[in-house]
């Protein structure tokens, strides 16, 4: 194979890149779609429903004018059946998911501790968390909690529709540094950030614009393979490289030397860890074991058979089974439902065929169904499919005098098709 | 010159073709289409997850459009807006005879019109035959009734793998076709 065939081929391969390139750019102009979530209905059923179980979730308030504080707050439990494919959360990281920085996260605490690095937290026990937003940029956008987990990736929590009124350009942050001076963090060196971008894209450009012009790389490979480096050892090649390198040393030192002078008082990057320790465990009477569970298939229904007993002194009653963020409740559980939770996420398909309370030292076997489209629609029995399919969630009770009682129920579930 | 760019335009247009047919959604089953993922009925401003089972031949496997083969077929219809959990539902299955005229005569299967307020309507119907159908399902809310529209065929076999291995066999006869003929010149 000689040169000018070498040649003959790179050039081929170059219509193929441009043939590609035709028919994607095709696809997206004649199919563009806005898209208004983050695919959280893709993630696997098993995360969703038995790692992080959130609950008590409060976005707010509805609307926010750019600049003003906005919250999410809430709990979670970390679930005693953690999937065995995904990594205990031995390091992790509290964090909100939105579409762009739409809000900036000024803080976050965890059980009102701070938290601005990711730390060990225990399975089995429960959290309560806040994070502080303030207002960026105006829209209607769908925020969620989210607790990334090495080793498991980011775990989305429920998501709410919070709004942004005003305008981008009237949005400040001002932050006082340890000199006394105040910056604003929007702009704050925005001219020096592009300068320096551009540099580096200059010179990057320029390295690769040398060699497609003395000839190209696929070309330069193919003699290298075919003939060694004798007919390519040009001098100056080497000239340009080490003129590149100087360059490339100077300009990092003098950089370096310049940032050192301006700015002589700076904070490392915090590399420790956040430890904290989890909520107290609340006393609960009840104890559940989950005998068996299956998913109607078209029926989009979940019904599971528990073994119940209330240690307590108080009659027990359920009234509300939260998974992946879904709450299913009853007639009793609504009375305690906050009105403010996303009416997408509220099931009202919640039933049990022994309505009446465990009483004081009781044990019973109860029923429960927790029936809806949305089993479908958020795409959780997906589950069918995995190789170990168990759902999990969490089942409230509350007792005579309102105190509410919280169980994290999992089991493994099989399909079956009810006849209608 | 002029040969070369209409070869090149030729080539083109077929890249522009294929671009198309992979970006458009398949609109030949009325308000019935695959998209995102999903299989959805458009009624109106409204979607519905369609999702079908032959439990008896394919278990839980999902359906989409027309049915695979004949005997005991489950429906469900799942509310994607939340819109819809106040509003009534109605289906009705017809045979498709070109018109609907003396639809009772026509109808094979109905649901009278009910809230299903868990936001999933759920329905089986016994094919005995192949044959082709006509879904329809109607949605009334105070002031505005949708219908929705969707020809289907029973008894199709389901979907053949066959166009996917043709086009396979072609892809792999052309780069075949190509390197004999370069390294001939070579």
């Amino acid at each position: 194979m000689n040169i000018k065939n070498i040649y003959k081929r790179s050039v081929l391969g170059l219509y193929g890149v441009a043939y590609a390139a035709a028919t994607l750019a095709m696809t997206l102009v004649v199919d563009i779609a806005p898209v208004s979530a983050h695919g959280e209905r893709s993630q696997e059923p098993f995360l969703r429903m038995r790692t992080v179980q959130w609950y008590d979730m409060k976005w707010g308030p509805e609307v926010t004018k750019v600049n003003d504080m906005a919250s999410i707050s809430g709990k979670f439990h970390l679930a005693e059946d953690w999937p065995r494919a995904a990594s205990k959360p031995e390091r992790a990281f509290f964090n909100v998911g939105s579409p762009s920085p739409v809000y900036v996260r000024l803080s976050t605490t965890i059980n009102g501790e701070p938290w601005f690095i990711a730390g060990p937290l225990q399975v089995g026990r429960d959290y309560e968390f806040k994070a502080n937003l303030k207002a960026r940029i105006p829209g209607r956008h769908h925020m969620h909690s989210m607790l990334s987990v090495h080793g498991a990736g980011p775990i989305a929590g429920p998501g709410a529709w919070m709004n942004i009124s005003g305008s981008w350009d009237d949005f400040t942050n001002p932050l006082k540094l340890l000199t006394g001076e105040t910056i604003d963090s929007e702009n704050f060196n925005f001219a020096n950030s592009m300068t320096w971008h551009i540099i580096w894209m200059t010179m990057a450009c320029t390295w690769i614009g040398i060699f497609v012009i003395r000839p190209m790389f696929l070309p330069r490979a193919r003699v290298l393979a075919a003939y060694g480096d004798d007919l390519l050892l040009d001098p100056m090649d080497k000239k340009l490289a080490w003129a590149m390198a100087i360059l490339t040393c100077a300009l990092v030192w003098g950089s370096y030397r310049y940032t050192e002078n301006k700015h002589p008082y700076t904070v490392p990057i915090q590399a420790g860890e956040s430890k904290v320790d989890p909520l107290p465990v609340a006393p609960n009477p009840v104890a559940i074991r989950v005998t068996y569970a299956n998913y109607d298939v078209p029926g989009r229904a979940l019904r599971v058979t528990m073994e119940v007993t209330n240690n307590g002194d108080s009659p027990v009653k359920f009234g509300e089974f939260t998974t992946a963020g879904i709450r299913f409740i009853n007639a009793y559980g609504r009375q305690y439902l906050d009105p403010g939770y996303p009416r997408e996420l509220i099931a009202i398909g919640l039933t049990f065929d022994d309505e009446t309370p465990v009483q004081p030292g009781e044990t019973k076997t109860i029923k429960m169904e927790a029936k809806d489209a949305l089993w479908e629609i958020q795409r959780l029995m997906a589950l069918l499919g995995d190789p170990e399919s168990r759902f999990g969630g969490l089942l409230m009770s509350w007792d005579e005098d309102g105190n509410r009682h919280i169980n994290s129920i999992a089991g493994p579930v099989i399909p079956v098709f009810t006849k209608l | 010159m002029i040969q070369k760019l209409m070869k090149l335009s030729s080539k083109f247009g077929v890249i522009a073709i294929i671009g198309l047919m992979y970006s458009m959604q398949i609109q030949a089953h009325g308000g019935l289409s695959l998209a995102e993922d999903m299989c959805k009925l458009t009624i109106g401003p409204y979607t519905m997850h369609f999702t079908g089972y032959q439990p008896e031949s394919s278990q839980e496997q999902e359906f989409c459009e027309d049915i695979p083969v004949t005997g005991r077929t489950v429906v469900a219809l799942d509310y994607i807006n939340e819109e819809l959990r106040p509003m009534t539902t109605e289906v009705r299955v017809i045979r498709d005879v070109g018109s609907d005229e003396n639809i009772d005569s026509i109808t094979v299967f109905h649901i009278p019109p009910k809230v299903y307020s868990n936001g999933s309507v759920t329905f089986e119907h016994n094919f005995p035959e192949p044959g082709k159908f006509v879904g329809l399902v109607t949605i009334k809310g105070e002031k505005d009734e949708y219908v929705s529209r969707f020809p289907f065929a029973v008894g199709t076999g389901g979907k053949s793998n066959l166009p996917y291995i043709l086009g396979a066999l072609a892809i792999a006869a052309g780069i075949t076709f190509f390197f004999l003929k370069s390294n001939k010149k070579a």
